[in-house]
């Protein structure tokens, strides 16, 4: 006999204390009565045989009274028939086949005679909590992502960025399984009466186990798990399998090959998300933003990959507790150190060389990690002619951390990354002047660096209250010095200039994770941030000439941010808000302008100034981000997403190619935070046996208040920046399929985008607008991207790279007639980004040989060559025309035009 | 050797294109301080391909001017036309701070207008030296406005022109300063004519498009800096101060409202 429906919650509203007493009551009697008639039925069959997976309690019962006499009673409102449970019984008895069913399931039950009464167990029995933290046996790093799962009841938790997992569950026994993409999965049972830590160690899959790897999900793309639809992770290793550019693995390049991501060309600085310009993308490098990423104008990232874990790209669903920049965010954490040994790492290269040292300075409780990279063609520089023997060109970065695991509760890391480009240029005419005197030698020191330095500490309040604090600076400057009369100035002059520029940063970062329960997580905390703009100051030497200081730009940004994560069974989202207030500071004017005219420096009418610390413009805006994802079964996951973000910092460049010293610029009085708003979509599939996971993913996002430029903008060095800017709105839509392959001798994927991004000017002042105010495409406006990403295993010591990029030709403005001004010809232009260049495409391959020494010794060696572009592909970066004897000619550039072999050794010991 | 590598394996080529040609308005003059005709020109553009010009020559055009208490008034509009040349029949006097503008309408009614423009004080040449070196121009650059100018040299040998330049510059780095200079490197020559032309806005942005599309296209020097144009911002419509009234766009060319000052050195 069941009790289906015994109450409802209305009806139950409905009745007093004393009524619900009575109706305690009479249950009891009814179920007493119940007892003493079935007490006189015998047993005829106990015996249960169920082969059941992940099935509705309801439907076991069912079965287990069809092969047995036994008959269950249990109240709906207590227990949830719908639960899904695993039970695989061979002519079992009924207690052992109800103790295998019900174990790890919160359900406890009673034998009366040939009755089963089931009860919840969890208003018995206490909860207690599982932390802990998963980490690298070989090398103590922190394993961020890490899955936890408890068998039998699909609940689970995952490590956050910092490692660290919290989960809780009823009183019990369970089995707990730790897992991480690499690495050797680990079982642990677990007698939950107390709460607990396990800080367990994952051992990595290794050549060793190659029939292991070949068959396990050491490089599972699977998006199945994760809420968020648009999440790309990529780990070093990965990114060290890509055919390189000279040999040298870089980020940038790595981040190319995924799907939504294009560049306006080969070999230049950023790169542009699903329609956004590359100052949309936050940068972070141990959460410390970059301003520049790149090195020698845009050919190199300056991410080190040696010094890197791993990083993760934000392009669809971002979570709240990132924010500042409109379309994307990409996430790179460095390695900690290793906290066992002494480690090192490195490639020899023919342009670079890079080198790693980690170890403990106290095993397993202080650790730390070096890591430098520099480039050394300027080297052979003197063996050269007297013209260049002088000059220097490199670049270098230096990446080092120091983690401190101070106790259980509290982690303390340190870290800072340099880098630097260096170009000085020496011109020195080794001939002499008519009179006999020496030519004046004339010298262009250029550099630019960036400089992060983060402080982070890891406290756990509870078992459920993790927190991290980070304080973080960040500095970008470049400098020009010049002595001559050609230095690239703004104007030519003989005196000596020095010039400087830079964007500074003061970040304080609280940020709690409370972790509710074992389906709920939530995350809240505070991004605070000082900025400080220096656009311009130049120091001249000479007379006639003044010393520029445009006023320093501040600025102050506080956003606290809220993200809830809940999990049912087959439904899970992730909401968040993040509230951002921006304010533009003094002291600095602000130039007015008359209402009646378009925004130059003629129609300046006066300024307001502001002193210290004053606001001089502040903004306010709310940014919800909300993603949900639908089991359709454990292989196949349904996502939806909205996300709002707001920028209140913008890069000021209308070059092809982002320059080193463009300009960063906040918002203020005229220049107003830029909004993207984001609608996505997601499909993705994991094969019945995991070796191919399929993403599909569409999305449409709105820009507004995109920073453009007037015709003809003229940005060096320019005071009243806003005379040259624009407001513009935008549009981007957008599908990518990606199909990932991650078992076998042959693994890698293909995708394919299709994009379309397009803006237009709006400015009050319709003669002003660009393409008369109609949309045109973007600069890096693709419609079609295809990329093929392959790695094959030739052997135990032989692997095989190769990428195939497919793109359609960029935007470009052409020549279409002429004119005579002054006697010259002059050129008229079609409408801005009207024409395109034509396709691109590239195929690079690679090859690593692994060299086996002494086994016995700790030295690993593997040479990496290859070539890149290897088939000559001449992809046009740029057209240009030119018109002389009244012809005109085009052209298109090339920025690598030929095959670049290259070659490294890269050890380990 | 990076460089090296790059300069080898980077690459240029010449490839067709195809044109899609539409044909615009030119229109462009000059009003300096003093007495002296004006003269205004009109074109229709032609495709890249053609090389006959297509000057217009039935538009009417207008001048006006206002003084400095906003009262309106027509300065001309009687002009000789030839070959797409309007010529006021009279000569004109242009008063430093009054303001002046054109309205040219077509044939087919499309009207045009150039911005009211101020006409700016005189920036005298306050001296022109030369050493083995360089040619500097020095001037007064007044501190309450924002400058921009047009320079003009012109080098003499035996009074035999040898070479001549024009230059211009806003006054970022020397606002203010009673001994702003200019300076190119020397040509040679015993004597130096200069000029400075004390502009407005509109004509700079003018002035700076056309010179920055001299320079990268008609020129060609800057094939030998950025061969790619890789640094380049996207090419600039030869824009200035003159507006399409009948459609409201900017229209090509300009009308330059300017004070003109010269000097004359031997050395």
């Amino acid at each position: 006999m069941k009790i289906k429906q015994f109450a409802t919650a209305v009806w139950l509203k409905k009745c007093s204390k004393k009524n619900i007493l009575l109706m305690k009551l009479s249950l009891s009697l009814f179920l007493l009565g119940c007892f003493q008639l079935v007490a006189l039925t015998g047993f005829s069959q106990n015996k249960v045989t169920l082969e059941l997976k992940n099935t509705a309690l309801a439907a076991i019962i069912q079965q287990i009274e069809n092969q047995t006499s036994y008959q269950f009673i249990y109240n709906n409102d207590e227990i949830d028939s719908n639960e899904k449970l695993n039970i695989t019984v061979f002519n079992e008895d009924i207690k052992n086949t109800l103790n295998k069913l019900f174990l790890n399931s919160g359900i406890l039950y009673i034998l009366k005679k040939n009755h089963i009464i089931l009860s919840n167990k969890e208003e018995k029995q206490q909860k207690f909590t599982l932390r802990g933290s998963i980490k690298d046996a070989a090398t103590g790093e922190t394993l961020l992502g890490a899955n936890i799962i408890i068998q039998n009841i699909n609940k689970g938790a995952v490590t956050n960025e910092y490692g660290f997992y919290s989960i809780t569950l009823t009183e019990g026994n369970y089995i707990v399984h730790y897992s991480y993409i690499g690495y050797a999965s680990k079982e642990v049972p677990l007698e939950l009466k107390e709460n607990k830590t396990f800080n367990i160690e994952l051992t990595p899959s290794t050549n060793k186990l190659d029939e292991v790897v070949l068959t396990s999900d050491t490089r599972s793309k699977s998006q199945v798990a994760t809420i968020l639809s648009g999440v790309i992770t990529l780990k070093t290793k990965e990114i060290k399998q890509l055919p390189s550019f000279l040999g040298e693995p870089d980020i940038t390049r790595a981040i190319l090959t995924q799907p939504g991501v294009t560049s306006t060309g080969e070999g230049t600085s950023g790169f542009n998300v699903r329609g956004g310009n590359i100052d949309q993308n936050l940068v972070l490098l141990d959460e410390a933003p970059l301003y520049n990423s790149s090195h020698l104008w845009g050919l190199f990232s300056v991410f080190n990959a040696d010094a890197i874990k791993d990083l993760k790209l934000y392009k669809g669903g971002i979570p709240a507790r990132y924010g500042g920049k409109g379309s994307s965010v990409l996430d790179i954490r460095q390695k900690e150190g290793n906290s066992k040994e002494f480690k090192g790492e490195g490639g020899l290269g023919l342009l670079f060389s890079r080198l790693t040292l980690e170890g403990p300075l106290k095993k397993e409780k202080l650790s730390f990690l070096m890591s430098g990279r520099r480039s050394y063609f300027d080297l052979f520089f003197p063996l050269g002619s007297a013209e260049i023997k002088d000059n220097k060109l490199y670049f270098y970065d230096l990446n080092t951390k120091l983690s401190w695991d101070i106790n259980e509760n509290n982690k303390l890391y340190a870290s800072g990354y340099f880098g630097a480009d260096v170009m000085k240029l020496s011109f020195k005419d080794e001939e002499l002047d008519e009179n006999g005197n020496p030519p004046p030698e004339e010298i262009i020191d250029f550099r630019w660096n960036n400089a992060t330095a983060t402080v982070r500490w890891n406290h756990i309040f509870s078992n459920k209250l993790f927190m991290n604090v980070s304080a973080i600076y960040s500095l970008y400057n470049y400098a020009l010095n010049s002595k001559n009369d050609t230095g690239g100035g703004p104007v030519n002059t003989s005196g000596s200039f020095n010039w400087k520029s830079s964007v500074e940063n003061w970040i304080f970062k609280p940020d709690f994770t409370f972790y509710a329960d074992p389906s709920t997580k939530m995350r809240f905390g505070l991004n605070a941030t000082l900025f400080k703009f220096t656009p311009a100051k130049i120091v001249t030497a000479g007379e006639g000439f003044n010393n520029v200081n445009f006023d320093p730009e501040n600025a102050i940004e506080a956003a606290p941010y809220i993200e809830i994560e809940k999990k049912w069974d087959r439904f899970s989202f992730n909401a968040g808000l993040r509230y951002s207030w921006f304010a533009n500071i003094g002291e600095g004017n602000v130039a007015l302008y008359s209402a009646d005219f378009p925004r130059t420096v003629s129609t300046i009418t006066g300024s307001n100034s502001y002193k210290k610390g004053e606001i001089i413009k502040s903004y306010s805006r709310f940014e919800p981000r909300f993603s949900m994802k639908y089991d359709l079964n454990d292989r196949k996951a349904f996502k939806l997403g909205y996300n709002r973000m707001f920028q209140y910092v913008h890069l000021i460049s209308n070059t092809s190619a982002a320059l080193p010293f463009d300009v960063w610029k906040p918002s203020g009085t005229y220049v107003k935070p830029l909004e993207v708003n984001q609608i996505s979509m997601g499909y993705a599939y994991d094969t019945p046996d995991k070796a191919y996971n399929l993403s599909l993913e569409a999305y449409y996002k709105t820009f507004d208040n995109i920073v453009e430029y007037k015709n003809g903008a003229d940005l060096f060095v320019t005071e009243n920046i806003e005379t040259q800017l624009l407001n513009a709105k935008g549009y981007a839509y957008g599908a990518e399929i990606a199909l990932y392959k991650n078992r076998g001798k042959l693994t890698g994927n293909i995708n394919y985008t299709y994009s379309v991004s397009e803006r237009k000017t709006q400015s009050a002042f319709a003669s002003e607008n660009i393409n008369n105010g109609n949309y045109y495409p973007s600069n890096f406006d693709r419609p079609h991207l295809l990329n093929l990403v392959t790695n094959y295993k030739l052997g135990k010591k032989w692997e095989l790279g190769l990428f195939f990029t497919y793109q359609t030709g960029r935007p470009a403005t052409k020549p279409t007639g002429r004119l005579i001004f002054d006697g010259n010809p002059y050129l008229t232009y079609s409408t801005r980004n009207s024409y395109r260049l034509s396709d691109v495409h590239r195929m690079d391959l690679s090859f690593t040989y692994k060299l086996t020494g002494n086994p016995d010794s700790k030295w690993q060696g593997s040479w990496n060559f290859g070539v890149y572009n290897i088939y000559g592909r001449k992809n046009a970066f740029s057209q240009f025309s030119t018109f002389e004897n009244n012809v005109l000619k085009t052209a298109q550039f090339s920025v690598i035009g030929a095959p670049i072999p290259f070659i490294t050794y890269n050890f380990k010991f | 050797m990076l460089c090296t590598i790059l300069v080898l394996n980077s690459c240029t080529k010449s490839i067709p294109v195809e044109n899609n040609f539409e044909p615009q308005i030119f229109i462009h003059g000059i009003l300096v301080d003093g007495i002296n005709k004006i003269t205004v020109k009109i074109q229709q553009t032609v495709a890249v391909t053609e090389l006959e010009l297509n000057p217009i020559n039935d538009a009417s055009v207008t001048l006006y001017t206002k003084d400095p208490s906003g009262i309106e008034s027509i300065l001309s509009n009687s002009f000789t036309i030839n070959n797409g040349e309007y010529t006021t029949t009279e000569t004109v006097t242009a008063i430093i701070g009054h303001s002046y503008w054109i309205e040219v309408v077509l044939k087919d009614g499309t009207e045009f207008r150039s911005d009211q423009e101020i006409l700016k004080p005189n920036i005298p040449v306050k001296k022109i030296t030369m050493d083995s070196n360089f040619t500097r121009i020095i001037f007064n650059d007044p501190e309450q406005d924002i400058n921009f100018y047009l320079l003009h040299y012109a080098f003499y040998e035996n009074d035999n022109f040898i070479y001549d330049t024009w230059e211009l510059t806003n006054d970022v780095l020397f606002n203010g300063n009673v001994n702003a200079y200019y300076e190119i490197a020397d040509v040679g020559g015993d004597s130096v004519f200069a000029s400075i032309q004390n502009l407005n806005f509109n004509t700079y942005q003018f002035y700076l498009n056309s010179f920055a599309q001299y320079e990268n296209q008609i020129g060609n020097s800057a094939e030998d800096t950025d061969p790619g144009q890789l640094f380049l911002p996207p090419p600039a419509h030869l824009h200035g101060n003159i507006r399409n009234i009948t459609k409201d766009t900017k229209a090509l060319g300009f009308f330059g409202v300017f004070s003109y000052e010269f000097k004359i050195t031997k050395f």
